[in-house]
């Protein structure tokens, strides 16, 4: 069962080392694991049955989105400690994305990684909403 | 003392215990980690933490629920000791909240089956993991890395050493025990026990202990009975003896002529370097000298990258013999990674076309990866394209890997230590490679089900093997097992008379469990996969086996863990930082070319295996004595091994000591014997070997002279051809499993010379000549 608890003076969310495995499906096991590798802080408070803030889940949210995009652990931490710029650097180098001008102020962005087949239906959904802008199909609904 | 070792080898099988003494040397408590290796069959089923005095005793739990109790332990400030399996040989020790000054002394409890060839068994003690390869494709679903899971830190000086000590019981059968890892001392060699431990007090842990017995006889067929409360459980040891008759199950004509190919594997990587490599290069020779003019062969050899000598084998001919030799001369272990998937994929799609031939594949490797299920799955996918053997080299080589790819491969397994004799491994090894397994084989248990471990055994003819069986539903005992199979299209049946085991026999329950975890883990029997959804049903069905086999029988595996939890009073309770360590390991000896097994060995001091700070470690590290050891200052045999370690026991039966070493130079001359043959299958005697056993050269040579033959030889070749083969024939019967393989080309090219030349001497056939010559004038060894 989820306990969550709310600090009143800082206002912000305690979670528990089970809560952290609830909402990020990774073990206690893997969790500890990056505790000791230095990919996540310690709890807070003394110990090891300390509490856990959102930084700590959103560190473990990134951690699981970086690795899920192909990074290894040593790359992650390296990211995760340069912070948010060299993340979005590290990204744009992993992932190529490709731009599709609409409308002024609207795009489409396309990943590059996607299937031939995949690229050629959203090729076609380009095209079609391209046909839709340009008939006036939807400013005139 | 850092490790302990405590063991009791009872025939095929050994009761073993690990001690591991931890010590916390810092100012705060502190959570351990240690990665240690334990053979990879053994049936773990004890743990232990002693502290103070007080023993807390493990339980096996779900491998997840088993750390969450170990971390809830360790948030009260309780003590937590966990062991988890990460590989079928690679095992993780977690000590937790140990306070500042405490002390405890953790217990780990297996039964293992041990090795055995012909007469000899072998008790192996790994104590190292060496670094190992993991390919860039591996990943775990778990968030953590594989190299993080089975690597421990290294570092050179680590301030904890091993001492063991071990009875033989029954040992009066015994002829030999050798050590070529330690100096050893024995005690009471005709006693029951014997007793066995290091020369030194304790040892450093940088290389695998290997004990080698060898028994007066060739392991017997027999068959135990174990019955507790519930259950009864039986165990076959099945020992299928050459039969020479002429209605034996021996090599038909057709069997004879049965094209073979043998496509050689040689691991070049970085982790080859020096020593095993060496060694490697030295047994490949060996088998490549002993083919036959029907076996096709190739060699490839790899790291990150493989080529190979042909890319179709080719035809064993002195030309492709020389091919080879010179591809060898070129080979270094300078290839890099181990990346064994790609060149097995390589061998597998080339054998395709192919399928009237048996392909043999022969794998010579450390062992040292991470990726072996991957491997063992490809392997098991093409059982039927090519039998895999797997020749295991090193001091600290993977024996997960190398007996999971024989396993896998319906194949076979040899290990050679650094400094061992190559020639009877290999020899051994190709009495497998040049016969084909038991066929059809069909185990009759009892009336009823039994459950049979392994299910799908591979025997061969000269080969022991110990199979299990749990009655199921109050099935109806016999008194009898009954075997049958087929050996070449011949049927055969073996009736084995069932007996109660006794009292010290090493449990059977334990013994079927590991194994059925591990038909189950290797998924053996898992059929053909229809689909995934149906696959994944397969798999939890599976994983579900072994957590309840796991439980029942209190063994662990790669599903469960063993977890013991100390409560402590309020005030003994942990309550400050709790400080993570890792405990470091010597680096294998001999790994990547650091160091070699012949030049670094030595005593290290009686020191706890942990003193958890870094820089204590660091300043508490013992300067280890490079001075060798007495039996490792030369290149010295098994044999002299065993006599200086006889010396140092003081032993008082010098009989014994006396008949070993006529049986191990008997041994050296069959392997010099051995040695004279030519790729063609002739057997060339030459002025040395003749003198040593005992004929005359010059006599000889005049003798040939005499031979009366229609064909266009060699008479003195064809004189001693006949009179080799009648000396192994009479001489080294006992021997027939090491020899038999390597000389049926011999045999082949003598009966070539008798059908079409018909030689005779003296005007009898030269075969009776011969067999009257050997029989008056040579005896090797005491005639043995």
């Amino acid at each position: 069962m989820t306990r969550r608890c709310h600090n009143k003076i800082m206002n912000e969310k305690q979670y528990t080392i089970m809560d952290l495995c609830e909402l990020t499906g990774y073990t206690r096991r893997t969790i500890r694991y990056y505790i000791h590798e230095g990919l996540l802080d310690p709890p807070a408070g003394r110990g090891r049955g300390g509490f856990y803030y959102d930084s700590h889940l959103n560190r473990l949210l990134d951690i699981k989105s970086l690795k899920d995009k192909g990074l290894e652990l040593t790359a992650i931490l390296d990211v995760l400690k340069k912070g948010p710029e060299s993340r979005c650097l590290n990204l744009n180098i992993r992932e190529l994305w490709i731009k599709y001008p609409i409308e002024p102020g609207l795009e489409i962005h396309v990943s590059r990684d996607l299937e031939e087949k995949e690229r050629k239906k959203i090729a076609e959904i380009i095209r079609v909403a391209k046909s839709i802008i340009e008939s006036g199909g939807i400013g005139n609904e | 003392m850092g490790v302990s070792v405590e063991g009791d080898i009872l025939g095929r099988g050994a009761r073993v215990k690990i001690s591991q003494r931890f010590k916390n040397q810092e100012k705060n408590a502190v959570e351990a980690v240690y990665k240690f290796p334990i053979p990879e069959g053994a049936a773990v089923s004890g743990f232990s933490a002693d502290i103070d005095g007080k023993k807390i005793t493990g339980h096996i739990e779900d491998r997840e629920k088993a750390f969450e109790m170990y971390d809830d332990a360790l948030e009260r400030g309780d003590g937590g000791y966990l062991l988890d399996e990460e590989r079928p040989n690679i095992f993780t020790l977690s000590v937790g909240n140990l306070n500042p000054n405490a002390e405890v002394m953790i217990e780990i409890d297996y039964v293992t089956l041990l090795d055995m060839t012909g007469k000899s068994v072998r008790f192996f003690l790994p104590t190292t993991i060496s670094p190992r390869y993991i390919p860039g494709s591996m990943s775990k679903d778990d968030g953590i890395p594989t190299t993080d899971t089975i690597h421990p830190p290294y570092s050179e000086n680590v301030p904890y050493g091993l001492s063991i000590s071990l009875n033989i019981h029954k040992g009066g059968l015994m002829k030999s025990i050798d050590s070529p890892s330690h100096p050893i001392k024995i005690r009471d060699l005709k006693g029951d026990p014997v007793k066995i431990s290091f020369s030194a007090q304790s040892v450093r842990m940088d290389r695998d202990f290997i004990l080698n017995m060898e028994y007066e006889v060739h392991s017997a067929t027999r068959a135990y009975q174990w019955r507790n409360e519930q259950e009864t459980f039986l165990q076959l040891d099945f020992f299928p003896e050459h039969d020479p008759s002429p209605t034996g199950a021996s090599q038909t004509q057709e069997e004879k002529k049965a094209e073979k190919e043998i496509i050689f594997l040689l691991d070049c990587s970085g982790s080859m370097r020096g020593d095993s490599l060496r060694q490697a290069k030295k047994a490949l020779e060996i088998c490549l000298r002993g083919l036959d003019s029907k076996i096709a062969f190739t060699i490839y050899r790899f790291g990150s990258e493989y080529d190979c000598l042909f890319k179709k084998p080719e035809k064993y001919s002195e030309n492709s013999l020389e091919k080879g030799l010179e591809y060898l001369r070129n080979t270094d272990a300078n290839l890099g990674g181990t990346e064994i998937l790609n060149p097995l994929k390589g061998i597998y799609d080339a054998c395709h076309g192919r399928d009237n031939i048996e392909k043999n594949i022969v794998l010579l490797t450390d062992g040292e990866v991470g990726n072996e299920e991957e491997i063992f799955e490809i392997v098991r996918k093409n059982q039927k394209t090519a039998r895999m053997f797997s020749i295991g080299i090193g001091a600290g080589c993977n024996e997960y890997l190398i007996k999971g790819l024989a396993r896998s491969g319906r194949g076979a397994s040899e290990f050679i230590y650094p400094g061992e004799r190559i020639e009877p491994k290999v020899l051994s090894l190709f009495g497998k490679i040049t016969q084909k397994s038991l066929d059809s084989i069909s185990i009759q248990w009892g009336k009823g089900t039994f459950e049979q471990s392994p299910v799908n055994p591979v025997i061969f003819l000269e080969n022991p093997v110990t199979l299990f069986a749990r009655c199921k539903d109050n099935a109806f005992l016999t008194d009898k097992v009954i075997v049958n199979g087929s050996i070449n299209g011949r049927k055969k049946e073996w009736e084995i008379n069932i007996t109660e085991s006794d009292a010290i026999h090493i449990p059977v329950p334990a013994l079927w469990a590991r194994e059925r975890i591990r038909d189950l883990e290797e998924n053996r029997d898992i059929p053909e996969k229809r689909g995934s959804r149906q696959k994944e049903r397969k798999i939890d069905t599976i994983r579900e086996s072994i957590l309840e086999l796991s439980r029942k029988y209190n063994i662990l595996s790669q599903a469960t863990s063993l977890v013991a939890i100390e409560e402590r009073e309020e005030k003994d309770k942990a309550t400050g930082e709790l400080v993570f360590r890792k405990i470091p390991v010597p680096i294998t000896i001999g790994w990547g070319g650091q160091g070699s097994v012949s030049g670094h060995d030595g005593p290290v001091g009686n020191r706890v295996m942990m003193s958890c700070s870094p820089s204590s470690i660091a300043e508490s590290g013992i300067k280890y004595q490079l001075a060798m050891p007495r039996s490792l200052q030369t290149k010295k045999t098994a044999s002299r091994i065993y006599n200086s370690a006889v010396q140092e026991s003081r032993c008082e039966d010098r009989f014994l000591n006396f008949d070993q070493a006529r049986e191990d130079t008997k041994k050296e001359k069959l392997f010099d014997i051995l040695s004279l043959q030519q790729a063609d299958g002739g057997m060339m005697l030459n002025k040395e070997i003749t003198r040593e056993i005992g004929m005359d050269f010059d006599d000889l040579m005049d003798t040939a002279q005499d031979i009366k033959v229609n064909v266009e030889v060699d008479k003195f070749l064809l004189l001693s051809t006949a009179i080799i083969l009648q000396i192994l024939e009479m001489q080294f019967s006992s021997e027939f499993g090491t020899w038999s393989g390597i000389v049926q080309k011999s045999k082949d090219w003598m009966a070539g010379m008798l059908r079409d030349g018909n030689p005779r001497l003296n005007g009898i056939d030269l075969k009776d000549w011969a067999e009257d010559f050997v029989l008056k004038n040579v005896l090797i060894g005491g005639g043995k």
